[in-house]
């Protein structure tokens, strides 16, 4: 940690780039722009969510009069929000939690332990995640029927654990090809079970790529819609927040304020999550990246 | 240690190896890989819910080429991946690029703040770009309208020539982000004796950015280009919740005209054969990537 420190801040005094002076304030300028048109939507809604509808039509631009904090409640009960994100939190956090720790055994398993064609099985699955999901529903939603899991959140939890596995050991594999072999070998001597070595030396080492792992399962489930539409066309019960945001819409005809309320509270935990973990989160990315 | 040894060592560890790997296979293959095979098989019948499928050959293939609204939504698909990609990749990259001149803290926070739309589900990007461009109280009539452009307020979403343009803005807003993170990463691991040297032989920093630079964050790009294109084929979350695949079907894509036809329709030979097709289209994307990129990697 403190070399990697030494070395940013060499890095910054020599920093070759901030010689060209025109280029440092056309990039300020630039990058200033741009940063302001991705925050403005969000603040926008922001402002939107403590609005009413009369308000909202006629004051659309600025800070809103009162601020309404009884739109989240609106929103969290009538809107039953609160149902829908507890739903949410169990599949994804369930199978976040899962596909990791599957992903990671696999990984280690071709990266150190002479499984042979591990590249070969590292290529087919980074092909079978581009595959769209979709391609799969029809059979898979009979399939979980006889498998008498419709009407539980395990439909949802099973596919979404298996669907973010080939990314993930790709993610994993590359990670761990960067842990020097002799690291193995000692804790081996010292007379550590495959199993503990990879629980007690080798995953505490892959912070970084767990940390990417689970970020980035967490966006897509967390957000997904397509399959969780079709999945709880069985029963209301399964429905979680994306799917039932769309129905809030529908249903009372929009509300504005509620509305965008609404969406703030699923983007929020979200963005926390993130600012949390983003130091590892993009080093683990590039790591693979690099590598790729 | 003897060659004979250290092999039956090496069996163990594959032997514990598959102990590892087996059970995020079977999962991947109980739950994408059978149902998969599943798919293919369905494409020849025309099952509709009841009863056993029926063989049918190739006849459901033959009609999805005549079936106008795949091949709309087919062209859409394309459209919008490709569309969304190229300029996600191109901003990213020059904002990766940009924010190599700013200060390191400073720098991180444009990162972050840039990257946080990434994060946010494809539903929601549609609905937060609702309130951006509904024709009545949406954001960008408003600002034409308070600059004194008011003739060139549309109803964006419900007008053809531009609903296509609104949903490729608003993927490029949620996924430069993730492109720019990707390209700054290259751009860090560049050693600054490289640029030095370019410097020194009277390089411009345009120069020494489309000749040195870019070139050696090819495998980078690669992976933007990837990520942004072969996910942008699977579009579907933000078109459903901006603009529902209107208007009159303008903006349907193949996730959309699959589902459709399944759940609507009950046409499940149909949709899967349309599903197969479609997976043919990811692989050529695939394939064609592949080409547009091979090459040697510089190394540094």
């Amino acid at each position: 940690m403190s070399i990697r420190k030494i070395g940013s801040s060499i890095k910054d005094t020599e920093n070759l780039y901030a010689k060209t002076k025109p280029l440092v304030a056309a990039s300020r300028v630039i990058t200033i722009l741009c940063a302001v048109t991705v925050l403005y939507p969000l603040v926008f809604i922001v402002l939107v969510s403590f609005k009413n509808n009369q308000e909202f039509y006629s004051n659309i631009w600025g800070f809103p009069e009162i601020w309404r904090w009884s739109n989240y409640s609106y929103a969290w009960v009538n809107g039953e929000i609160g149902k829908f994100a507890l739903n949410s939190v169990i599949v994804s956090l369930s199978a976040v939690l899962a596909s990791a720790l599957l992903s990671a055994l696999a990984g280690y398993a071709l990266s150190k332990l002479h499984i042979p064609k591990a590249k070969s099985i590292i290529a087919i699955l980074l092909g079978l995640n581009f595959v769209p999901s979709v391609a799969v529903f029809i059979p898979l939603y009979i399939q979980l029927i006889n498998m008498h899991l419709n009407k539980t959140l395990l439909m949802l939890i099973l596919p979404y654990m298996a669907w973010q596995i080939p990314f993930s050991i790709y993610i994993f594999k590359n990670f761990f090809d960067s842990i020097p072999a002799q690291l193995l070998d000692a804790a081996r001597v010292d007379g550590c079970n495959e199993i503990r070595t990879f629980f007690s030396i080798i995953l505490p080492l892959a912070r970084p790529a767990v940390a990417t792992v689970m970020v980035f399962n967490f966006i897509n489930i967390w957000g997904e819609y397509i399959w969780a539409s079709v999945a709880s066309s069985s029963s209301t019960k399964i429905q979680t927040l994306p799917v039932g945001l769309l129905y809030f819409r529908g249903e009372y005809g929009i509300q504005w304020g509620p509305f965008a309320a609404a969406i703030l509270i699923i983007i929020v935990p979200l963005m926390l999550i993130f600012i949390y973990l983003q130091r590892y989160f993009i080093r683990g990315l590039t790591a693979g990246a690099v590598k790729g | 240690m003897k060659p004979g040894k250290k092999k039956s060592i090496e069996r163990r560890y594959m032997i514990i190896g598959f102990c590892f790997l087996i059970p995020a296979l079977a999962a991947y293959l109980l739950f994408m890989g059978y149902p998969l095979y599943r798919t293919v098989a369905l494409s020849i019948t025309n099952w509709s819910g009841f009863g056993d499928p029926q063989n049918i050959g190739l006849v459901n293939y033959q009609s999805i080429f005549k079936d106008k609204t795949f091949l709309l939504a087919l062209k859409n698909t394309i459209y919008f991946a490709v569309f969304s990609s190229i300029f996600s990749v191109l901003l990213g990259l020059l904002l990766a690029w940009l924010n190599m001149y700013m200060r390191r803290m400073e720098g991180q926070v444009f990162r972050t703040v840039m990257f946080a739309p990434s994060m946010i589900a494809p539903t929601i990007t549609g609905l937060l770009f609702l309130f951006i461009f509904t024709e009545d109280v949406g954001m960008v009539n408003n600002i034409l309208k308070a600059i004194g452009l008011s003739e060139l307020t549309t109803a964006w979403l419900t007008n053809a020539m531009t609903v296509k343009q609104v949903v490729v803005i608003a993927t490029v807003w949620r996924q430069f982000g993730l492109t720019l993170v990707l390209c700054y990463a290259g751009l860090q691991s560049i050693p600054n004796e490289l640029i030095e040297s370019a410097r020194l032989d009277g390089a411009s920093d345009g120069k020494v950015f489309s000749r040195i630079l870019v070139p050696l964050i090819k495998p980078q790009i690669e992976l933007s280009v990837m990520f942004t294109m072969l996910g942008g084929l699977r579009i579907y979350d933000s078109v459903v919740s901006l603009t529902g695949g209107g208007p009159a079907r303008q903006t349907v894509v193949l996730p959309m005209w699959i589902i459709e036809n399944a759940y609507t329709y009950s046409k499940f030979g149909y949709a899967s054969a349309m599903c197969v097709v479609f997976i043919a289209v990811v692989l050529i994307f695939i394939v064609a990537l592949r080409l547009v990129f091979r090459g040697e990697n510089y190394e540094y």
